[in-house]
């Protein structure tokens, strides 16, 4: 008895120093795991405490270890320019038409450009295109309006000069653009509109088409071009598939009528569609049959499948669609976090049965258009572990995929959880293994 | 047997309980659309001359823009109002009084980063492009997503490129690498505008897969 008690004192020494043995092994894992994989907030001690510290931005000026201090840095620069503007470009009428050819313009717009017969009788200047507006701008500003003609009738130059002391408030000249030709007069109009003197337009170039004749009075921007709309990218999208039947005109009414359902309709990229809508027939009928109508689609930005239903799988009202949507929600965002910590079952989110998977009720074209991406890696940057079902040893992959998010190299890339399994395990062998000589 | 026992104890306590084999795991994103603004073959709007017998490439150009937009009933009567030429102004104002107003933005300025808005948002828009002519812009690609739709692009891998829908040529698409493009934007004017709304979804694809 007494040889027995000894033993049993033994055995628990040895359960415990095990346990000890173990918690050490653990701790001493951790911090080796921490030393080698320094958190992002660290990693900016590392760059001498400076806050611009990282790959992108070291172009020179900022370096690494210490050596900015003192540096100023530059300011972010776009990375692209817009180049000049062709503003003649900008704001003339665009007329192409097709390879077939096109008619000669007629609008009243063009026709000012357009050689005029001028009989040559008349040797009033007032029978000048634009003369008469020249004439009245020229008073109003106080300017003089000069005009040569040089022999032949179809030939004049003309200007406008300001009196001494006084000059063009765009070009700081007395003299408008010296106007050769017949429609010298509108040109030195616009000018004397925009308080512009531009150069003088050389013999035979046409003359600038906008400033002086644009027919339309100038209209105030909707919005100012500016001012951006917020960018989308990241929104969900909603589809509605719906028909002429009743069931249909009940979901449209849950959209618009209920408030949590309205809510998230206005928070995604929304649309209805129709068997008779055009880009339904072209792109979308293969993937959502109208026999399946009503249908309600949402999907990720990028068109990733987060819930589908349709048909008679749909549910009967619109409380039961929004428990749905958001169990199929959560389902799908938690599947991306931690695929391999979800299980289908337990999340509650996937029921087969009622139409939540896409397998399930959605045409298996998709399906096809899945598989043809194996092995399709133009730019080589496929992910591997996206492809197939998680196995031991994808997680380094993962990570080492990661190119320039770190530089921390360790011997073993695994998590904590990983961690203290692997060294339970030994644990638990080692101590089988003593044990079983023990009672042997 | 108390070996036995203890080997016995060791397996289970290494031995974990399998509540459920099911699990579901994420798929790979199929790659990009190309071009980011798909808009069908069959839905391309060819130019046609106007009463005053001119081009009506503005118009077809908004009229693709519309389609693509799921507005196709506003694009048929958008096309069966307008003919003609158009520039910037006036567009905007029958714009404005087609009850766009607010619903639209435009840049004069050749801004590359309306552009790139246009592309992540998957509007496009229509700008002003080639020499008096107007066409709708479908978004940045890169070269091994047009080349995986269109084999026959004379593009090139890794390089970005503007596509384009020139309303003369309906039924495919053009290809110009990114920075001659805004270049040439420019000299053309510089001039774009999008609809503020939104486009036709993306084509869905299953982003898990339950084993």
């Amino acid at each position: 008895m007494n040889g027995t008690k000894l033993e049993l004192r033994f055995t628990m020494g040895t359960w415990v120093g095990l346990a000890l043995l173990a918690t050490f092994s653990v701790g001493i894992f951790c911090a080796s795991m921490v030393a080698f994989h320094p958190r992002s907030n660290d990693r900016r001690e590392y760059l001498g405490s400076y806050p611009y510290g990282g790959s992108s931005d070291n172009d020179g000026t900022i370096g690494i270890g210490g050596t900015t201090r003192g540096v100023v840095p530059r300011l972010p620069q776009p990375r692209e320019v817009s180049p000049p503007i062709n503003t003649s470009a900008r704001d003339e009428i665009k007329q192409q038409c097709g390879p077939s050819g096109c008619i000669a313009p007629q609008s009243q717009f063009v026709q000012v450009q357009r050689p005029r017969a001028i009989p040559v009788s008349v040797e009033s200047a007032d029978t000048w295109a634009g003369y008469a507006e020249a004439r009245s701008l020229a008073a109003q500003y106080g300017a003089a309006l000069t005009s040569n003609r040089n022999g032949s009738s179809s030939s004049i130059q003309c200007y406008a000069t300001l009196p001494e002391g006084r000059t063009w408030a765009r070009t700081g000249a007395r003299q408008t653009g010296a106007y050769n030709g017949m429609n010298c007069f509108w040109a030195v109009a616009g000018d004397m509109k925009d308080g512009l003197a531009s150069n003088p337009v050389p013999q035979n170039t046409p003359v600038p088409m906008l400033p002086a004749v644009n027919p339309v009075a100038p209209i105030v921007p909707a919005r100012s071009p500016s001012v951006r709309p917020a960018t989308e990218k990241g929104r969900y999208q909603l589809a509605l598939f719906l028909g002429n039947d009743a069931k249909s005109q009940s979901v449209k009414t849950w959209f618009d009528t209920d408030a949590n359902l309205l809510k998230l309709r206005q928070s995604c990229a929304f649309e209805i569609y129709t068997e008779n809508n055009p880009l339904y027939r072209a792109q979308l009928s293969r993937i959502v049959q109208p026999q399946d109508f009503p249908a309600v689609l949402f999907l990720d930005s990028d068109g990733g499948h987060i819930y589908a239903a349709g048909g008679p799988m749909l549910p009967s009202d619109q409380v039961a669609l929004l428990s749905d949507l958001r169990k199929g929600y959560e389902f799908a965002k938690s599947v991306q976090a931690a695929p391999s910590l979800v299980s289908a079952t337990e999340s509650g989110a996937l029921r087969e049965s009622s139409g939540y998977s896409w397998d399930a009720y959605i045409s298996p074209d998709m399906k096809l258009q899945q598989q043809d991406l194996g092995g399709d890696c133009d730019d080589g940057s496929c992910d591997p572990t996206n492809s197939e079902p998680w196995r031991p040893g994808d997680r380094v992959r993962d990570i080492l995929n990661r190119n320039g998010e770190s530089t921390a190299q360790a011997i073993l890339w695994a998590n904590s959880s990983e961690i203290v399994n692997a060294v339970l395990a030994v644990a638990i062998v080692i101590m089988a293994v003593v044990l079983i000589k023990k009672f042997s | 047997m108390r070996p036995f026992l203890l080997v016995v104890f060791c397996v289970m306590s290494l031995t974990g309980c399998d509540v459920d084999n099911r699990q579901a795991y994420p798929l790979r994103s199929p790659p990009p659309e190309s071009p980011v603004c798909n808009l069908p073959k069959a839905l391309h709007q060819r130019n046609k001359l106007g009463p005053l017998g001119q081009g009506s490439c503005v118009h077809a150009s908004l009229v693709n823009h519309l389609r693509w937009l799921n507005q196709s009933e506003m694009a048929s009567r958008w096309w069966a109002t307008y003919g003609d030429g158009e520039y910037a102004s006036r567009l905007r104002e029958r714009l404005d009084a087609g009850g766009f107003k607010n619903k639209y933005w435009y840049t004069e300025k050749a801004d590359p980063r309306f552009l790139d808005w246009c592309t992540i948002n998957r509007t496009g828009c229509i700008l002003w492009w080639k020499t008096s002519h107007c066409c709708t812009f479908e978004g940045f690609s890169m070269g091994q997503d047009i080349l995986r739709h269109d084999s026959l692009a004379n593009v090139q891998a890794g390089v970005q490129y503007a596509v384009i829908l020139d309303n003369n040529y309906p039924g495919r698409f053009e290809y110009t690498e990114r920075k001659q493009f805004v270049r040439l934007w420019a000299g053309y004017g510089g001039f774009a505008l999008c609809i503020l709304d939104d486009p036709r979804i993306s084509i869905p694809y299953p982003s898990y897969v339950v084993r």
